[in-house]
This record gives structure tokens, C-alpha cells and sequence, in this order.
């Protein structure tokens, strides 16, 4: 509406039926934008589902020991290289679900509420393990790396 | 009954998961981690309002639905940062496969011999990888989820606590070798404390994380008759 009419408006009696109309408009814009969102957002995703299902079906097929869920990831990456799929195309689904990546798992991590006496029992060894075996990777993944890298460009002179 | 316990299960799972993403903002540490700290106050609340595990089978199947799209997501921070692999392809390469390996087979040889069951020996092998890959690994291995997932999660924490500190201790110093250690043991949680320290080892971690997360898959089944 252009900023004139705004007076004859609120005195002609059919421009009055039309103001609460365009205020209805402008309430319900932000509404109808966040509805789009969530209908781009649920296609994103389901593309995603898709390739996990095209991951699993081709691990299948194929007799491979190897996780679908992988092989979708694998099958996505190909599809960026190859530029098939543009990268802005799973933006905002990918950063939403790595965001929330713990959500989706802890409903696994809680079945343990039926393990905890077993665990408890080997508490101890069980984090020794964990921990002892945590450095052995840290140490040798970061030592090697840091050995084979080329010396930083800060350390020239 | 059964649907409101699905539907009660569903919604003390969310609630706190969102009560812990507000705890880790005001109190970062690892035991307000969204992961450690919405596992054990699920558990709690379900141990004291007397909700069996089967009663949750349902909302878990719901919830994790998700977890197969999340994974392959995992592709596009590979994608953004490939450039940055292949520029420190050998370095990366060799220290991501020793460290996987390295992590596993000290993982099973310890459990081994402080005389762990098989059950666990299997499980604990594959701790390394990021979660979602890692209960799916853990089906193909005859390993248990649960004890998977539990792995993990304490192997995220490790990472992040203990991690830094042992990296200044072994004087590794390089922000490539840093990053790339912390995504190739402790995956997601690594990654997120490599991402604190710089944007570079932020970049390597979450490529190890990937990587570290195929190169497992491959070889766990591979090993599996040696463990």
C-alpha cells in the first residue's frame, strides 16, 4: 500500500474492509515464511534419508561388510565432488543435525540403565581401558603428523 | 499406555537435552556435555518414575531415526575442508591411521588383558568412531550398541579433559597434528575442543572424524577375529 492511501483508508468504507486484510497479510508473512522454512528444511532432510537408504540398499546389493550409513555419506561426498549436488543444497539440514548429533544417539547411550551393575562392577579396568588407549591414539596420530609435516611457515625466518 | 510411555519417553528425553544445552552454556565442562549430561538425567528420571528400558523401546526407535541422514551429512565438513587434506595429505593420512589403529588395538589388547568379556572387548574396540557410525559398526560386529554408544560417549569426554594436556605434555605442539589427534580419537567431542583451539585444527579434526569413521569401518570387520 502506498503511504497516501493510508488516510483514505480509514474514511472510505470499502478501503476499510481492505486494511484489516493487509494486516492480516503482514501478520501471517512471518508465519508463511516459517512454514516454508520447515518445508525446505523436511525436503533437505529427506534427501539425506534418502542417501542413507541408497547407502544401505547399495551395501546390500553388493554383499559389502561395511555400514549403509556410511556408504550414503561416501555416495553424498561423490555427488559434491562430481558437482551433482550443489553444496548449498543440504546447508542448513546438515548443520542443523550435526548441531543436535548428540539428541539422536543418547536414546542408545540410555539403555545402559539395565547395564549399570555389570559396568560399575568393572568400572575401573573398563576406564582404564578407555583412557590408556585414548593416549596411545592422541600421542601417535599427533606425533606422527606433527613428524611428518612440513615445519611451520612461522619458524622460517 | 504404551503410546503415553512412548510419548513420556520422548519428552524426558528432549526436555533434557534442552536443559542440558543451556547447563554447557553457562557451565562449560564435560560433564554438562549435551551427551553425558542428557544420558544420565534420562536415566535418572526414568530409574526414579520407574520406567522400564522397554517401555522407551519405542520413542528410541522414533528418535534415533534420524541418525542415518546425520551421518551422512558428515560429508559436507569432508567436502568444505578437502582442499586442506589433500595439502597435508601425507602427514594427515599417516597420523589418522596410526592413531585409529593405534587407539583399537591398544583398546582391545588392555581389555584382553585385564580379562574383560568378549562382549566387551568387541565393544570397546570400535570407541574411537563417531557415535552414529559406531552403533552401526557395532551391529555388523556382533558387538553391543548400548556399550558402544557408552564407550563413546566417555571417549568424547576423555578427549576433551584429558586430550590437550597430554598433547602439551608429548610436545605436540602443531596445530595440523593437535587437531587431527583430538577428531581421530575423540570424534565429535574432539572436534569440538580442536575447533576452541583454532580454526585450522578445528578444520583437520572434523576431517579425521570422517575419515577416522571409514577407515574404522573398513578395517573393525577385518580385525574382528583377531580381537
Amino acid at each position: 500500500m502506498t503511504p497516501g492511501m493510508e488516510g483514505a483508508a480509514l474514511t472510505t468504507p470499502a478501503a476499510i474492509a481492505v486494511v484489516p486484510r493487509t494486516d492480516l497479510r503482514a501478520a501471517t508473512a512471518p508465519v508463511l515464511l516459517a512454514v516454508k522454512r520447515a518445508v525446505l528444511l523436511a525436503a533437505e532432510v529427506a534427501g539425506l534419508w534418502a542417501l542413507n537408504e541408497a547407502g544401505q540398499l547399495i551395501v546390500t546389493r553388493l554383499h559389502l561388510h561395511f555400514p549403509g550409513n556410511v556408504a550414503g555419506m561416501l555416495l553424498l561426498f561423490a555427488l559434491l565432488c562430481t558437482g551433482v549436488v550443489p553444496e548449498r543444497l543440504f546447508e542448513r539440514s546438515s548443520s542443523l543435525l550435526a548441531r543436535h548429533l548428540p539428541f539422536f544417539f543418547v536414546p542408545i547411550a540410555v539403555g545402559l540403565m539395565t547395564l549399570g551393575s555389570t559396568l560399575l562392577s568393572q568400572g575401573m579396568s573398563l576406564l582404564l581401558v578407555l583412557v590408556a588407549s585414548a593416549a596411545v591414539g592422541l600421542c601417535a596420530a599427533g606425533w606422527l603428523a606433527q613428524v611428518l609435516a612440513p615445519p611451520a611457515r612461522k619458524e622460517r625466518p | 499406555m504404551k503410546a503415553a510411555l512412548t510419548l513420556y519417553g520422548i519428552a524426558v528425553t528432549a526436555g533434557m537435552y534442552a536443559l542440558s544445552r543451556r547447563l554447557s552454556r553457562r557451565w562449560p565442562s564435560p560433564f554438562t556435555s549435551p551427551v553425558f549430561f542428557t544420558t544420565s538425567a534420562t536415566i535418572l528420571v526414568f530409574l526414579a518414575t520407574r520406567v522400564e528400558l522397554s517401555d522407551y523401546a519405542q520413542a528410541k526407535e522414533i528418535l534415533t531415526f534420524l541418525l542415518g541422514p546425520a551421518t551422512v551429512a558428515l560429508a559436507m565438513p569432508l567436502y568444505r575442508n578437502r582442499r586442506l587434506l589433500v595439502a597435508n595429505l601425507v602427514p594427515a593420512m599417516a597420523g589418522l591411521l596410526a592413531g585409529a589403529l593405534g587407539t583399537m588395538i591398544a583398546a582391545v589388547a588392555l581389555a584382553r588383558a585385564l580379562g574383560l568379556s568378549r562382549t566387551i572387548v568387541v565393544s570397546i574396540s570400535i570407541k574411537s568412531v563417531t557415535a552414529p557410525v559406531a552403533v552401526e559398526i557395532a551391529r555388523m560386529i556382533q558387538a553391543d550398541q548400548t556399550l558402544t554408544a557408552a564407550f563413546v560417549i566417555v571417549t568424547g569426554m576423555i578427549g576433551v579433559m584429558l586430550g590437550p594436556w597430554l598433547l602439551d605434555r608429548a610436545g605436540i605442539r602443531s596445530p595440523l597434528a593437535r587437531g587431527l589427534a583430538l577428531g581421530t580419537v575423540s570424534h565429535g567431542q574432539g572436534t569440538a575442543q580442536a575447533a576452541l583451539e583454532g580454526e585450522l585444527a578445528g578444520a583437520i579434526a572434523s576431517i579425521a572424524l570422517g575419515v577416522a569413521a571409514v577407515f574404522t569401518s573398513l578395517v573393525a570387520p577385518l580385525l574382528l577375529p583377531y580381537f
